[in-house]
């Protein structure tokens, strides 16, 4: 059981292609690194996985847990335990933090089964307060006039709400300061179990210090160019990725 | 008594700026006729407290939006109103309604004053009777420090129509927060002209409409400022579903010695169906220095971004679709609560 990509080719609807034949397997349990230069795809392959729908899949399969991920609509992928933690998340004015999360927790129950509005909230705040989130936070629409760092924390927020199977989290480090980095890491980590798996994209050591990956592939030009273990991250701290170019000469 | 000749002015047309778009020649002409047999709409003040007493007045003239001509009409049909007084320091936590049902072709005048230092929370509900129509005349007069939430709520059904001259006047440090809604009116059209005449004056003008079917509303707006030292806002949102339409019509006066002028107007349209029309004109107008005044305009179908957004916490595409479309305007309401 696991995030199998095999082959993967897509590209911006009507435009060029950006993702070259992936190939990536991610056990359940484990947690594996993408890290890469800066427009190698790390972004493109976390949107397409999820079913934004600018991106068209030329070719390749998706599974997760055995089921096809590319014949899903983006909510039944999330609802089969698909998560993306966002890079840029997206502010929705009018619609407030507790109300989007119940929402989403609802259309995971079988349809004319009610959410424990008590239990929720109580679940809730609790949450909030591991992540050192500020309770009014809740009542607020969701992201509108967050900081960066306070988007982010949000995002992680709904990841420990929704409990995903897999989750994706595209450059959360971005934006959130040391102690940020530090308690949001700890509610990543806390989430850490034999059948949940994560992929995390980053440019930075400091994430993988805090939350350490059993893998960690580089990411270059659409595809997979090299993978290794925790070395590869030291490697590329030291010498960045000019060896990408080397290798490509 | 009114001595003027209420038929001389010649009725609006697409020639007059101020009511361009739509068919202004129809529902203006229709407008004059249906006044020849309009009669006085009733008005009931709910929970009224005995410093806010409802009493009979002499009806005025407004400043209009291109509308004199059916102001003069209205004045020459019905001549006395409803006047609201609210003495001056009254804190009142719970709102007044003032609910009237509307039936044939009607006219109602109300003038509010709110008196020194006193706040309140006045609701205006207006229930329309299938193929009903009112012609409603409302002033507002906010004494300084006075403070007024006012709703003014438009409850339609089947053809019924509307058309609204509102006109407030906010004096020293007085605080104004109005939010107009319309709902199932055939045709409406509203009118508001503001104006800050003291130092210290504020006001939050907002509308949140939902149309559709064939359902047409023309808002028209002004935001005067006569006086330095003023704040004023205006967002009116507007989805729009089947062959609806949405006029609107915005602008802001700054009049010459208005300096430190706070001003920004704002409407925003959810367009849900490639039949639906926006016609949108907001504009400034500055005559002093040293102001800070701005407006912008947005017309378009739901987000993207945000639909995905929501579809990639699991909420299924229809039903983050309506989420959105009410959060749209859901927006505007809270911004009402936090005034």
């Amino acid at each position: 059981m696991s995030l199998v990509i095999k082959n993967l080719h897509a590209c911006i609807k009507g435009g060029q292609e950006i993702l070259c034949g992936v190939d990536l397997d991610v056990p359940t349990g484990e947690v594996h690194a993408i890290m890469g230069p800066n427009g190698s795809g790390k972004s493109t392959l976390s949107k397409v996985l999820c079913g934004h729908p600018d991106y068209e899949v030329t070719a390749g399969a998706v599974e997760l847990n055995g089921q096809d991920l590319l014949a899903m609509s983006p909510d039944a992928r999330s609802r089969a335990g698909l998560f993306l933690a966002f890079q840029y998340p997206v502010e929705v004015p009018g619609v407030s933090n507790a109300n989007f999360l119940r929402a989403a927790l609802k259309a995971r129950l079988p349809e004319g089964e009610e959410l424990d509005a008590v239990a929720y909230y109580k679940r809730l705040r609790k949450v909030m307060n591991e992540l050192g989130m500020d309770p009014k936070f809740s009542s607020r629409a969701v992201n509108e006039g967050f900081s960066g760092g306070e988007k982010k924390r949000n995002e992680v927020l709904q990841m420990l709400m929704l409990e995903p199977l897999c989750a994706i989290l595209d450059e959360t480090d971005s934006g959130l300061d040391v102690d940020a980095l530090r308690i949001v890491s700890q509610g990543v980590n806390a989430m850490r179990s034999s059948f949940r798996s994560f992929l995390v994209i980053t440019h930075y050591k400091r994430l993988l210090d805090y939350i350490v990956p059993d893998v960690v592939h580089v990411f270059h030009q659409g595809r997979i160019e090299r993978t290794g273990g925790r070395d590869l991250v030291d490697y590329i701290e030291e010498h960045g990725f000019d060896f990408l170019k080397k290798e490509d000469a | 008594m009114h001595t003027h000749d209420s038929n001389a002015a010649p009725l609006p047309d697409r020639l007059n700026e101020d009511w361009r778009f739509g068919r202004p020649h129809v529902h203006a002409r229709e407008l004059a006729e249906a006044l020849e047999h309009a009669q006085a709409a009733e008005l009931r003040g709910i929970d009224l407290p005995s410093a806010a007493q409802l009493t009979p007045c002499a009806a005025e003239p407004l400043p209009t939006i291109g509308s004199e001509a059916l102001m003069q009409r209205v004045l020459a049909g019905v001549q006395f109103g409803h006047c609201l007084r609210v003495a001056d320091g009254l804190q009142r936590r719970e709102a007044i309604t003032l609910h009237s049902e509307v039936h044939g072709v009607q006219v109602q005048q109300l003038r509010v004053i709110v008196g020194a230092g006193a706040r309140l929370h006045l609701i205006e509900e207006h229930e329309y009777g299938e193929e009903s129509t009112l012609v409603c005349l409302r002033r507002y007069e906010l004494m300084p420090g006075a403070t007024l939430r006012l709703e003014q709520r438009e409850i339609g059904s089947g053809n019924a129509r509307a058309f609204c001259i509102s006109s407030c006047i906010c004096t020293e440090n007085a605080r104004f927060c109005s939010l107009s809604t319309h709902q199932d009116l055939a045709w409406a059209r509203h009118e508001c002209t503001l104006e800050l005449t003291a130092p210290g004056a504020e006001a939050l003008l907002l509308s949140a409409n939902r149309l559709r079917s064939e359902q047409c509303l023309d808002m028209r707006n002004r935001q005067l400022h006569s006086s330095p030292g003023c704040k004023s806002r205006l967002l009116c949102k507007n989805t729009l579903t089947d062959r609806a339409t949405a006029i609107f019509g915005g602008n802001i006066r700054v009049q010459p010695h208005a300096h430190d002028t706070d001003a920004y107007l704002s409407n925003l349209n959810l367009q849900l169906s490639p039949h639906a029309t926006v016609h949108s004109l907001p504009m400034l107008e500055i005559l002093a220095d040293r102001v800070r005044c701005s407006h912008g305009s947005a017309t378009a179908p739901v987000d993207a971004e945000q639909l995905f957004y929501l579809q990639s916490r699991g909420i299924p595409l229809a039903e983050a679709r309506r989420a959105l479309e009410e959060a749209f305007l859901a927006d505007v309401r809270l911004r009402f609560e936090q005034f």
